[in-house]
């Protein structure tokens, strides 16, 4: 008998659980990899203590083997453990690189001082030279004086 | 004793019990009471032992479905955790 046979216990033809750690994987990795799954098994989570959580999974159709589909409910387990730890350490720069991107504003500091001005006409980011429109300082019928 | 009887718990289905332990961490109160009403035609649910971690559900499929009771009970509670988990990110 293997570990992972011992881990996932079978109920029938179609149904297996297992238990899992709550110390290794949070309610909200629990709660996000049930519903992957939803649409192909049914699922029953029993909070069996603080420390542990029994996973109760049937196969929705007959051609799915309960055991495969206990295997993949962990690896989801896992992957959406791993995108929050991703999320804790690199969620704040990603916010502000989204929030850059759609903000006209210059959100962080360059650390080079601009000579240009802040503001539409002084176009520090030379937005006008990327759009190919020359001089990023002169817009289209817009004359510098 | 009890060990024996855990052993012949683990050995039937889930969807054999009549009496369901919903914990809170996974189950929402509100996402109870709307599957409640939405499974009422099939089922009659009975909420008890009501905690700050949770509560008992018992579960009596109308007899009339006698023959899809794992069936019913099996979506049902697919339902409620579904919604619970959507009512989670509201």
């Amino acid at each position: 008998m293997s570990a992972f046979d011992e881990i996932v216990k079978k109920v029938g033809s179609d149904e297996v659980y297992f238990e899992v750690a709550m110390s290794v994987y949070s309610i909200s990795a629990i709660l996000k990899a049930s519903y992957v799954f939803i649409d192909r098994c049914y699922i029953y989570l029993n909070k069996e203590s603080n420390e542990r959580v029994t996973i109760y999974l049937k196969a929705k159709t007959l051609t799915t083997e309960p055991k495969s589909l206990a295997g993949e409910f962990m690896n989801q387990l896992l992957n959406q453990r791993l995108q929050e730890i991703v999320d804790k350490e690199t969620g704040k720069i990603r916010e502000l690189l989204v929030a850059q991107s759609f903000s006209d504003a210059q959100l962080v500091a360059s650390g080079e001082k601009s000579e240009k001005p802040f503001g539409y006409k002084g176009d520090p980011l030379d937005v006008g030279r990327l759009q190919g429109l020359g001089k990023s300082d002169e817009l289209p019928g817009q004359k510098n004086v | 004793m009890w060990v024996a009887y855990k052993d012949l718990e683990n050995q039937m289905s889930y969807l054999d019990r009549r009496t369901f332990r919903l914990d809170r961490a996974f189950y929402s109160p509100k996402a109870l009471f709307d599957s409640i009403e939405r499974y009422a035609d099939l089922m009659e649910v009975q909420v008890s032992e009501i905690s700050k971690s949770g509560c008992d559900v018992m579960i009596r499929v109308k007899p009339e479905f006698c023959s899809k009771e794992q069936t019913i009970k099996a979506e049902f509670l697919n339902y409620l955790l579904g919604d619970s988990i959507l009512a989670k990110d509201d």
